[in-house]
């Protein structure tokens, strides 16, 4: 089964896959060094993971029988979506990488840009379940202060035992 | 030398808050009626929010009492389910809505358990793993509705019980501005941490001491800790659709041996950090040592103490009041035929 998790736009009106849809309010958001991509817009897209657990239960979720489409706008997932089906299922696969090239002409390792991305319902909660651990810190904000979105999705990855990847790696073949 | 950025992190202090707990309630009622009144008084306290969520299992299965089952079924090891007659699980509906007054409540049928794909074989692991999902996805589902978040999360089973009675007022008074930070605490640097008793505690001189192990009768998790245990718990629950489980696994267990290796093990995967609970005063509440601290020389502390209620513990199979029983009281209760019968399979 695949499931499509939109939070940004309201006109998302037909898809092959159905539809979860609810949308983010960065007005409230209290946490601006995540540029609305990991509290506001992964609140919602829990609140779809949440829904879709609520309709479908473990029969239909558990032992990664499951994909989920996450989005914040239209996107087209076929080519996401072939390419994440020959990939393990403990993988997430990202529309596109963030890329910088320092002073010194260093790359730096790439990181993902959670705008779009495909994945199993259990890690698809693993990763947007993130903006409880920074609602978590709600009373102390300076211990997130100097964090970044980019450190602490790569950190969040790193924790869950979660692989990831992009379609532009499989461009580069 | 570290930088000033280093010296100033190093400086912050982190300490955990607690003001809305949800208690998630699941499996079988059992000896249900004879905890209500200890429970709804063990979670009873002043300034904190508490908030009940129940799912419920309609029938009773005897796993681990090899030797009521020896007695009653001439085999040590009972995995059948015995069904609940209609009426029965309607009265322990009731009773649960009554007295616990949920959130939000669901029926587990057993209909739905067995059309997961190899549930009915050894994965008796995994009939806990789809227990907790569900009651804590049951959780999520009012916090997602209500928009709150819950700082505490208690899985509690209906027919458990924790002595002391002071236990989880203790217990939160040890979390509430606890830095997590700081030397001789929990030492997590997160506040988002799983608290449960190793087994050794129960089990003794079983050489489980270094094997992955936590005791699944009083288990906490601090912030969204428990949420992701249960994602990662899904991975593992046979799906109606596909299983992962090989021959070999389905006989042997999958991916965990029994259910107090895979609550260390899911949560060792998903780099939850873990702790023991405090040890505690017996009969005076709120005074605690966290591990590591050492212990005050003329109060010894014990450890938390949760336990299953059964009728045939007792000799003439009637469970006294034990919610009019003191601290004091109930640990003779413990010593004289709890422990003995439980640890003996009865």
């Amino acid at each position: 089964m695949i499931l499509l998790s939109v939070t940004g736009a309201t006109s998302f009106n037909h898809s092959t896959y159905e539809i979860f849809k609810t949308k983010r309010n960065d007005t409230v958001n209290p946490w601006l060094q995540y540029e609305h991509s990991l509290y506001t817009n992964f609140k919602a897209h829990w609140t779809n993971g949440v829904n879709m657990y609520d309709k479908y239960g473990q029969h239909e979720l558990a032992n990664n029988c499951s994909t989920v489409c996450a989005t914040t706008d239209p996107y087209d997932f076929d080519y996401l979506l072939d390419r994440f089906n020959k990939l393990p299922k403990n993988t997430i696969i990202f529309d596109h990488m963030f890329r910088v090239i320092d002073d010194v002409g260093h790359y730096p390792e790439p990181t993902p840009t959670p705008n779009t991305f495909v994945t199993s319902y259990s890690c698809f909660m693993k990763l947007v379940s993130v903006w409880k651990w920074i609602d978590s810190y709600k009373n102390e904000p300076q211990m997130l202060a100097g964090d970044t979105s980019r450190q602490l999705l790569q950190r969040t990855l790193w924790q869950r035992n979660i692989q990831w990847t992009s379609l532009e790696d499989f461009y580069a073949e | 030398m570290p930088n000033k950025k280093w010296r100033d992190e190093q400086l912050q202090d982190s300490r955990i808050k607690i003001k809305n707990v949800a208690v998630c309630m699941y499996g079988q009622y059992r000896t249900g009626d004879a905890c209500i009144e200890s429970i709804k008084q063990f979670y009873k306290m002043d300034g904190i929010n508490v908030d009940f969520f129940c799912s419920l299992k309609e029938y009773e299965t005897t796993y681990t009492r090899h030797k009521y089952n020896k007695e009653k079924f001439d085999y040590e090891y009972a995995k059948d389910q015995q069904h609940l007659p209609e009426d029965a699980v309607k009265y322990q509906t009731k009773q649960i809505l009554e007295h616990y007054k949920p959130k939000k409540f669901k029926l587990y049928t057993t209909e739905y358990e067995n059309e997961l794909r190899d549930i009915k074989k050894s994965i008796l692991q995994s009939k806990v793993l789809a227990g907790w999902t569900e009651v804590i996805m049951l959780k999520q589902k009012y916090e997602a509705e209500a928009d709150i978040t819950y700082d505490l999360v208690v899985m509690q089973r209906y027919d458990v019980l924790v002595w002391p009675m002071h236990a989880f007022e203790t217990m939160v008074h040890s979390l509430m501005d606890n830095p997590v930070n700081k030397r001789q605490t929990f030492c997590t640097a997160d506040k988002n941490l799983i608290l449960y008793q190793p087994i050794e505690i129960i089990r003794r001189y079983n050489g489980t001491m270094m094997f992955p192990n936590g005791q699944d009768l009083w288990v906490m998790g601090v912030g969204n800790a428990l949420d992701v245990w249960v994602y990662d718990a899904l991975e593992h629950i046979p799906s109606k659709h596909s299983s992962n489980h090989s021959m070999h696994k389905i006989y042997r267990g999958y991916p965990q041996i029994d259910t107090h290796e895979m609550i260390a093990g899911i949560s060792s995967k998903m780099n939850i950090p873990k702790s023991m609970f405090p040890y505690i005063a017996r009969y005076t509440p709120n005074v605690y040592t966290y591990p590591l601290q050492t212990h005050p020389p003329k109060a010894p502390l014990v450890p938390i103490a949760p336990f299953p209620v059964r009728a045939e513990y007792w000799p003439d199979g009637v469970i006294p009041q034990l919610e009019k029983l003191t601290n004091e009281e109930l640990e003779k209760e413990y010593d004289a035929n709890i422990f003995p019968g439980w640890s003996g399979g009865i």
